[in-house]
């Protein structure tokens, strides 16, 4: 016993040496939610308590990304939030900083997109105003994370986006030249393609649109909806979204619809299952090393290593579960005040699964590139057809019956009765039940298929 | 104390290791000298409980080794030919979680694990993470973990490959003192020099069986005692062995075409065979004396050289 807690603790201080991969796939969920949210929520306009944040951009490349960028930012639910001024003189910009008009000066430079559709290292410069403590760096840490969007779209998406850039190439001087929709879908599938093998890295709800008909009201209408909409259209449409009736009256009661009570769940069960890889990978990872075959010359054993890389998922999972639910409550995404024996039993269930589907993964699949195939598929399916990409209610008939054989499902039914329907422990021993039982059933198969495979040696 | 019986591991036809036996005692160093895929890992991987044999017998101190045997395994310390280590990990955190597998813990851990880092010499880098260390710090590392506990037996397979000189001669030195202190060790490499330096005893495996085993000097005299002659040049072997007809004091190790390699015994007996290969007008370019060392043992038991 005391052997697999010294395992679990090596694994766990070996993360936190290298935390950014886990930090990373906390951060999407949160982003994605905060997104979306954001845009949709009521709390979104006056009421968000942040003042404006004014940017000012510079732009010397004139390209597509900027282009995408203007666009992006000239909507209407962003500007509520930020205020993007475009200046054409560098000089100009910088004279305004100094005078202090504006919270950080964003400037991208000439060929930025060119060069980094080439692969050459681009630099974006930010200058944040000093004389501002908290708005500079809440710019700065989404220019961070535009980076690291731009730097992986680029490495996973170059050619199409290539492609894409030299489609456009001359529109602007001749609308005749517009690509026609058969060009654009062959570059949409061919992105989709691409984004498929590498979905664990890239937060995949962006998919959501290619799944849903037209007459869903759904999370794709939604971010249609027209800055015309009032904030009732927008509020019948969430309330269409979480899909229950009680949940209009919930909501009256403080006359405060909190859309990520919602989302958080919702994402959140995505973003557990591809964590869940985080521990068991490192089965592989260790036989790489040759520390794996090192473990099991120790006493220690097989067995020992196994139990011992179960429970570090495991923890992982409570933890990045803990994590997100902390930052929620942070942010006043979720109640304070929900019931804490319930989330416990809730979260841990999930966790249960997650490392379940994980051990179930490795049990079957003997490299990383087999496993990541395996789990993406798995999770990619599970994600659309149990209610983490589209709102369970929002699904067609048929795929509702599906629903109930994926993970999120359970996963999300539990999360959002103790987030958004304010319930308590007794109603969630069902859903909590079958995740239990998932959890259990792929634990099992791994721990059988694995512990056979290494009883017969590792690589000599 | 390792013993090994008739020692088998099939892989589908390949008989990696195919019936070896042999016996290493208390403080001994016991050398498996061979060239690659002859079956020295798959040797230390039965010994050390990471492979099922195909048949045989291991007892390590008077017990049965199997993959289940944990008692047998705390005994054992293994180091593995390719370093094994957490590189996100200090060595120091390295050390203490080897440590702690083989229950070992609070201070008496610590005390062990400074000791460590000092005879491996990081004590000064102990606190930094292992991924900015040299292959040879790496080595060294990968060679302490296999110390930690105090094993009573050691396994190490080819534990200084690739290692820069200075590194190397601190592992050895190393190993000795381990020796000295009474652990069994068994050493695989495919370096003559350092199985003839280091070992108390060894045998010579190819394709899985031992040619030949016993002490650096009873090996050598298997290509007799005295000294070994090469001689190059532009003869051909039959040439060569009828000018070596009427020397009894020369037996050939190998020959053939523009090379032979002769076991020269008795006073002066090579500077004679030399003249009167001068005299038989046999072309010769180079010669080359020396004593005679595992690598003609070697040559003899194959055919072949070790490096092939
Ligand atoms: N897992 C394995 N499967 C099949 N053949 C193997 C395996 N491991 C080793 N062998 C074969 O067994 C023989 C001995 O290998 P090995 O013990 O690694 O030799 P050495 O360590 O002396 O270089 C080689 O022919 C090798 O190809
Ligand atoms: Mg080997």
């Amino acid at each position: 016993m005391l052997s697999i807690a010294l395992m679990v603790a090596k694994d766990l201080r070996r993360r936190l040496r290298a935390p950014v991969g886990l930090i990373v796939m906390l951060i999407f969920p949160l982003v994605f939610a905060g997104m979306v949210g954001m845009a949709f929520g009521p709390s979104s306009g006056s009421g968000s308590g942040l003042p404006v944040v004014t940017i000012l951009m510079v732009d010397h490349d004139e390209d597509l990304l900027s282009g995408v960028l203007q666009n992006a930012t000239g909507n209407e639910e962003f500007s509520r939030q930020f205020d993007m001024v475009w200046i054409e003189e560098e000089d100009e910009a910088r004279l305004m900083m100094e005078n202090g008009e504006a919270s950080a000066l964003l400037i991208l430079p000439e060929n930025f997109t060119s060069d980094l559709l080439d692969g050459k290292p681009v630099t974006l410069v930010l200058i944040k105003n000093p004389a501002q403590s908290i708005l500079p760096q809440v710019v700065e840490e989404m220019a961070g994370l535009l980076g690291v969007f731009l730097d992986t779209s680029v490495r996973i998406l170059g050619e199409p986006l290539l492609a894409i850039s030299e489609t456009f190439e001359g529109v602007e001087d001749d609308s005749s030249l517009f690509p026609d929709n058969q060009v654009l879908v062959a570059l949409t599938l061919q992105a989709a393609a691409r984004i498929r093998p590498i979905s664990r890295y890239v937060f995949p709800p962006a998919m959501v649109f290619d799944t849903v008909s037209e007459d869903d009201v759904t999370l794709a209408t939604l971010l249609e909806a027209s800055p015309a909409d009032t904030v009732d259209d927008l509020r019948s449409r969430q309330a269409a979204l979480a899909g229950d009736e009680e949940l209009s009256d919930a909501a009256g009661d403080d006359d405060e619809f909190n859309i990520f009570a919602v989302l958080l769940p919702m994402v959140s069960l995505m973003s557990i299952l591809f964590m869940g890889d985080n521990g068991m990978r490192d089965l592989l990872a260790e036989e790489k090393a040759g520390t794996l075959t090192r473990q099991f010359a120790s006493p220690a054993g097989v067995g020992r290593v196994l139990a011992g890389k179960i429970i570090l998922t495991l923890v992982i999972c409570c933890a990045a579960m803990l994590i997100l639910a902390v930052v929620g409550m942070a942010l006043g995404w979720i109640s304070t005040s929900i019931s804490l024996v319930g989330s416990v039993l809730q979260v841990g269930a999930i966790a249960l699964a997650a490392t379940g589907m994980s051990s179930f993964i490795y049990g079957f699949a003997r490299t990383d590139r087999a496993a990541a195939t395996f789990q993406s598929a798995l999770v990619m399916g599970m994600s659309m057809l149990g209610g983490s990409m589209v709102p369970y209610r929002q699904m067609p008939a048929f795929l509702q019956a599906v629903a109930p054989y994926t993970i999120n499902y359970w996963g999300i039914r539990g999360l959002t009765d103790l987030t958004f329907r304010g319930l308590g422990a007794a109603d969630v021993l069902q859903e909590a039940g079958v995740l239990l039982l998932i959890g259990a059933l792929g634990i099992t198969v791994g721990w059988w298929r694995l512990s056979r495979r290494y009883a017969l040696g590792t690589k000599a | 104390m390792i013993r090994v019986d008739d020692l088998r591991k099939n892989y589908g036809q390949n008989k990696a290791v195919d019936g070896i036996s042999f016996h290493a005692g208390t403080g001994e160093i016991f050398g498996l000298l061979g060239p690659n895929g002859a079956g020295k890992t798959t040797t230390i991987s039965i010994i050390s409980g990471l492979l099922e044999a195909t048949s045989g017998t291991v007892m390590v101190n008077g017990q049965a080794m199997s993959p289940t045997a944990s008692t047998v395994k705390k005994s054992m310390g293994v180091v593995p030919q390719e370093t094994a280590l957490y590189e996100e990990l200090t060595a120091r955190e390295n050390l203490r979680f080897w440590g702690g597998l083989y229950d070992m813990s609070g201070a008496r851990l610590r005390e062990r694990v400074g000791e460590v880092l000092a005879l491996i010499g990081l004590s000064d880098r102990a606190d930094d993470a292992v991924k900015t260390y040299s292959g040879g710090m790496k080595r060294r590392l990968n060679l302490g973990l296999g110390l930690i506990h105090e094993p009573q037996v050691l396994l190490l397979d080819e534990p200084t490959v690739g290692v820069d000189p200075q590194a190397r001669l601190s592992i050895l030195d190393v190993i000795r003192a381990a020796a000295r202190k009474g652990t069994t060790v068994l050493y695989t490499t495919h370096y003559m020099q350092e199985a003839e330096e280091l070992c108390h005893r060894l045998a010579i495996l190819d394709h899985g069986k031992i040619l030949a085993e016993g002490t650096v000097d009873e090996l050598k005299k298997m290509v007799g005692e005295g000294e070994i002659v090469t001689v190059r040049g532009n003869f051909t072997a039959q040439q060569m062995h009828r000018a070596l007809e009427g020397h009894p004091h020369v037996r050939t190790v190998s020959l053939e075409d523009r090379q032979a390699v002769l076991a020269v015994t008795g006073d002066g007996g090579s500077a004679r065979l030399l003249q009167d290969l001068l005299g038989q007008a046999l072309e010769v370019d180079g010669v080359n004396v020396r004593p005679p060392s595992l690598e003609q043992v070697f040559i003899k038991l194959t055919g072949r050289d070790l490096r092939d």
